[in-house]
């Protein structure tokens, strides 16, 4: 891939377009709700992006993630509640969506029989590129996504899943947006075509706003520097990992490998009463234990388990792992908690 | 405006693209050919009350019925389909000007169509020299109007392609719908010239006179030169009544 040749032009764009605007902020979300009929797609969201995270949504299936997404990219009309990008009210100024967001929809639904070059070249002069630099802003657009060599030519139809996905992320990077929103950009995906799509995204890290919607779990924490999670229309966890497991998921287990007899093991859960203790497998002819111990996912009581598992002389430590909440524990844990507190008050 | 023209363009290219277009287009052009060669055939034989001319715009029912499902069956109902219609709305460009670019594509494609069709009369003038001596062979007066109502009545076809293309996410279904919308309209004139028959008296009020709707008699009045502009307004309504009724309807699928 060829993110070396990485323009400055969207870093200037973005410089020169946020003057007057606020710098930080670069979307504001405020008791946003949206309904389909009876059904509550967004129930009062409120929450903020800053200029340079990438974000992800998160939710299961009818969470009202893709719905949240075009509220925000304008498509649709929120019922209540107020939307700004940069300071300016997308509901008082409906153009400025258009000119702030690329978007690439869930599907990433193409016209097949176009092929890449002249689809972009569309794209990027519908969206107001001059016409004058179409086709190097286009060629540029197509180096960073890998597009160029392997795929201008051919149409559409023809492309593989990823490189369909590419001219996606493409198409919203056409432009320069300061915000792009890609929902569900690595659906139907191969690890390997994963793996380019999150190279991409580190490549763009810091000259885009990224909201990103996904299902795939590992994906949003191995991308996102902060994490929204949607449940049933509401927006149930907000912040980066480390925040969302201490909230939802705040324990830490430390699995060990031991050398040594069962009363060693029973004095040490006697000497610190406050960790709870699992023992998980022993083998009896090679005089080992294996033992979950699980604490509070701190640093003070990180610090504290080590230097007494160390310090403890009536074993040897053989082994040791420390397992930590994933975001999928996080997710079912909010998502569960949401759930929960639904049901009392039901 | 630029970017309508943009949007035009790039709709001008997926019809090229299109192969169901292109086998319209040739089905058009042949069964056009044909019809002039069976009518010339005709009209050297045995002499004619009518203007071999009229006789000719008249039979433009049949290839219309090919070419105006095959234009626009696939201009929405294929994007509804496969969800890349969805891809054209989140575009800075309004709902109103994607229908009317679509429109004005299909409606030049049409007119190029006839355009390309009236070179026969043409192309047997300069084949046939003789048989355009003894007779008048396609008066430019009577082809004008002839092509003129061709032009009115087309921009109502198109309409109706665009609105039943919108309905579905099927171009093969709503091509046929297209189909059966369009020779409704044809047969409607003769409809109903019988039902008044059936019934003894005429309907009453003048605008639901059969010749009125009698498309054949339109285009009879129009290679003569007889203007009505009643019809005028009622191809132009109807183009505008179909158009707001597409719109409605690609309005009603979400992005």
């Amino acid at each position: 891939m060829h993110w070396a040749s990485l323009s400055e032009e969207p870093c200037q764009r973005r410089r020169s377009l946020q003057k007057g605007l606020s710098l930080s902020e670069a979307i504001r979300v405020e008791s946003l709700s949206k309904r389909y009929g009876k059904l509550i797609a967004v129930d009062g969201i409120s929450f903020s992006v800053q200029a340079g995270e990438v974000v992800g949504f998160l939710g299961p299936n009818g969470a009202g993630k893709s719905t949240t997404l075009k509220i925000l990219a304008g498509l649709l009309e929120a019922e209540a509640g107020r939307v700004a990008l940069f300071g300016q009210s997308v509901a008082e100024n409906p153009r400025i969506a258009s000119a702030h967001i690329g978007l690439m929809l869930e599907n990433n639904p193409l016209p097949g029989k176009l092929r890449v070059g002249e689809y972009l070249r569309f794209r990027a002069r519908m969206k107001g590129v001059a016409s004058e630099s179409v086709y190097q802003h286009v060629e540029k657009i197509m180096r960073y996504c890998d597009l160029y060599h392997k795929a201008r030519h051919r149409r559409i139809t023809s492309l593989s899943k990823g490189f369909r996905q590419r001219v996606g992320v493409a198409e919203a990077l056409l432009g320069s947006p300061q915000i792009v929103i890609l929902d569900e950009p690595t659906i139907g995906l191969d690890p390997h075509q994963v793996l380019l799509f999150r190279q991409l995204i580190e490549a763009f890290r810091s000259h885009y706003t990224f909201v990103i919607s996904s299902h795939i779990l590992s994906e949003i924490e191995a991308i996102c520097d902060r994490i929204l999670i949607l449940h049933q229309g509401r927006l149930v966890a907000d912040g980066n990992i480390v925040q969302l497991r201490r909230e939802f998921a705040p324990e830490a287990t430390l699995v060990l490998q031991l050398s040594g007899d069962a009363r060693s093991l029973q004095a040490f859960e006697q000497r610190y009463p406050q960790w709870n203790y699992r023992r998980l497998k022993a083998d009896l002819l090679a005089d080992t234990q294996q033992m979950a111990i699980d604490f509070k996912d701190c640093l003070e009581e990180r610090r504290a388990v080590w230097e007494a598992i160390f310090s403890y002389r009536d074993w040897k430590v053989l082994g040791l792992e420390e397992k930590r909440a994933t975001l999928e524990d996080i997710f079912l844990a909010a998502t569960r908690r949401h759930w929960d507190e639904k049901s009392l008050k039901g | 405006m630029k970017r309508f023209c943009f949007l035009c363009a790039n709709e001008a290219r997926l019809l090229g693209y299109s192969s169901v277009s292109h086998i319209g287009a040739a089905a058009f052009l042949f069964a056009m050919g044909f019809l002039f060669l069976f009518l010339l055939e005709e009209y050297t034989r045995f002499a004619q009350s009518e203007l071999l001319a009229i006789a000719f715009f008249k039979a433009f029912w049949i290839p219309s019925l090919l070419i105006i499902p095959a234009i626009t069956a696939s201009l929405f109902a294929e994007r509804l389909g496969d969800r890349s219609f969805a891809s054209l709305r989140i575009l800075p460009i309004r709902l109103s000007s994607i229908l009317l670019g679509d429109w004005l594509v299909a409606y030049a494609y049409y007119l190029s169509l006839w355009a390309i069709a009236m070179l026969f009369p043409w192309m047997a003038q300069v084949l046939f020299p003789e048989i355009g001596r003894s007779m008048p062979f396609f008066p430019l007066s009577c082809a004008l109007g002839g092509y003129a109502f061709i032009a009115l009545s087309g921009s109502f076809f198109i309409a109706i392609g665009l609105f039943c293309s919108s309905l579905l996410r099927s171009s093969l279904v709503s091509g046929v719908l297209s189909f059966a919308f369009l020779l409704a309209h044809f047969l409607s004139g003769e409809g109903l010239r019988q039902l008044e028959a059936l019934r003894g008296k005429s309907f009453g009020p003048p605008f639901l006179s059969p010749d009125f709707y009698n498309v054949f008699l339109q285009m009879e009045d129009f290679c003569r030169g007889i203007i009505d502009t009643r019809v005028i307004a009622f191809y132009l309504a109807g183009t505008l009544f179909f158009l707001f009724l597409a719109h409605l309807m690609l309005d009603r699928h979400s992005v």
